[in-house]
């Protein structure tokens, strides 16, 4: 049983940081960035590559280090410029136009990446030792442990940069009254691109370290992603911990729902489905969404 | 001074401002009367930046900050300028606690004393936010969230104070205390007030001028004791 929530734990912190770039970003824009897989995919490619080339000439963990901070910049750099190309110009647009304008981009971005890096995955080969430690019943992964460790890490540091910092207040204020907080002196152009560069960087790592224990695809975003965004939405788009909550508890119950259920696992996938329908015919607005009718 | 000069503003096809001139001298409080969908709210986001201007331009202390020829400051650099506007509805970040939102309003502070001095002299003059520093602000009762809205925007010691409809949806006696807080404002700070307020009758009480507007045009301006005892103005706006 505490194997299966070990496990479930693992996966879930993934889908967290991932859910993180898709609630941040819904937060002061009100609008999903249906390219953050994508983003991230390509995040995760480049440190592949720096990876790769490093490690003939450096210690594999060192070069691991630096190819994840590779994959965090090279992410954020891309998601600033699809936010200037394709987002801001329809900021006053109806709200499909942005989505439509994402789901394009998403398209674009998966295409060009089997274009350029084929469409066989890849894997980063063995940055330190894999090999599990057993305490009692209880079998550990250094990769687990790794992935815990950093999405854990990453999480409590965005909480307390969120509520602490001059920064974070003015995310809260844009995301809940952008008008205001212009009157307050808050570039909100600046504090949303700061938004995309904050989740899409949190997004790499996921895409990093979950290719660490599966592969590098050009549509390893599009899945990850999918339940990421499910995760978001269960815990309740646009509120941080509920993004947090969401993708713990899409892991654990994955996990569960293979392991102590027996589904099989062709059909692991349809738990997050199945458990969206259910959330959003109980409590549409997310676990720890907030009730508020949104106005436009 | 404030001058606004011969400023036109389309919402598409609709003019909702036509040819407005309006002046706010060192030290004064203007108020803005007019009907529903006069133009007032128009006007005060027109003067922050909110909506442009089709004509016209706007000049704080004999600059230009607002035009249609050249570049203008954006609504995010007002506050710097000295200009804050507490809109309708009061606008408090409700989600955040009572000195979270006073912190939002030193935002374009960057010296951390002055940060503090202000903090300390608005917790002394609303000492109500200070018992209640810690809650979320959307548990303040209106005449709260009104001082918190007001006190947030002086953080940055704004020189011209936009309200718009401070009053709205308070009770008499919350209405009466936050008139009276105004007038303390522009008397203590100096702070030139430009007030929009459905009640007529309060604005023009606690203003020295006025200036009545009408379809997007301003029909009417005098001291405010005129317009008090204006057939025109009582049998319009004063109730008889």
């Amino acid at each position: 049983m505490l194997q299966h929530l070990l496990n479930g734990f693992t996966v879930g912190s993934i889908y967290a940081l991932v859910a993180l770039g898709y609630t941040l970003v819904y937060g002061v824009l009100k609008f999903i960035n249906f390219a953050h897989g994508d983003v991230l995919m390509i995040g995760t490619y480049i440190a592949l590559i720096v990876f790769n080339f490093l490690r003939t000439f450096i210690e594999p963990s060192i070069a691991f280090i630096i190819a994840i901070l590779a994959g965090m910049a090279s992410s954020a750099l891309l998601a600033v410029l699809i936010e200037r190309v394709a987002y801001r110009p329809l900021r006053h647009a109806p709200r499909l136009a942005p989505l439509l304008s994402a789901i394009g981009l998403s398209v674009i971005l998966s295409n060009t990446a089997a274009l350029i890096f084929g469409t066989k995955s890849q894997r980063f080969e063995m940055p330190f030792n894999n090999t599990p430690i057993h305490w009692g019943n209880l079998v550990v992964t250094p990769y687990q442990g790794l992935i815990l460790l950093t999405s854990l890490t990453m999480m409590v540091l965005l909480h307390f940069f969120i509520k602490m910092t001059r920064t974070g207040k003015a995310m809260r204020a844009v995301s809940e009254k952008p008008m205001v907080a212009q009157l307050m002196g808050i570039d909100t152009d600046r504090i949303i691109r700061f938004t995309f560069i904050l989740g899409s960087a949190l997004g790499a790592v996921a895409g990093i370290l979950v290719s660490l224990d599966y592969k590098v695809y050009p549509t390893l975003g599009s899945l990850i992603g999918l339940k990421a965004f499910i995760a978001a939405v269960i815990g309740g788009i646009g509120n941080i911990s509920g993004a947090m909550l969401g993708g713990i508890l899409l892991g654990v119950l994955e996990t569960y729902g293979v392991a102590v259920l027996g589904i099989p696992v062709g059909y692991k996938d349809s738990v997050a489905f199945v458990l969206l329908i259910i959330i959003l015919l109980w409590r549409p607005s997310g676990i720890l969404g907030s009730n508020k009718r949104e106005k436009i | 001074m404030l001058l606004v000069k011969h400023i036109s503003v389309h919402y598409g096809k609709l003019q909702a401002l036509k040819d407005v001139t309006l002046l706010i001298k060192p030290h004064e409080i203007v108020s803005l009367i007019g009907a529903n969908g006069a133009g007032k709210t128009t006007l005060l986001r027109a003067i922050v930046g909110l909506e442009n201007l089709s004509k016209g331009d706007i000049l704080l202390d004999d600059k230009p900050i607002r035009s249609t020829s050249f570049e203008q400051v954006p609504t995010h650099r007002m506050i710097e300028k000295g200009v804050g506007l507490v809109p309708e509805g009061r606008g408090i970040f409700s989600d955040m606690t009572v000195v979270e939102n006073i912190d939002m309003g030193a935002y374009s502070l960057r010296d951390q004393y002055k940060i503090h001095q202000q903090k300390k002299k608005m917790f002394d003059r609303f000492p109500i936010l200070f018992e209640r520093r810690e809650q979320k602000a959307g548990s303040l009762s209106g005449g709260e969230q009104q001082m918190l809205a007001i006190a947030r925007t002086l953080m940055a010691s704004p020189r011209l104070l936009l309200l718009d409809e401070p009053g709205l949806g308070l009770a008499p006696i919350m209405v009466k205390q936050v008139m009276d807080i105004i007038s303390e404002i522009n008397k203590e700070d100096g702070v030139m007030i430009l007030l929009v307020e459905q009640n007529t009758h309060i604005a023009l009480r606690h203003s020295h001028r006025g200036y009545v507007m009408e379809n997007g045009k301003i029909v009417l301006s005098d001291e405010s004791s005129a317009l008090l005892t204006d057939p025109e103005i009582k049998k319009a706006y004063l109730g008889g």
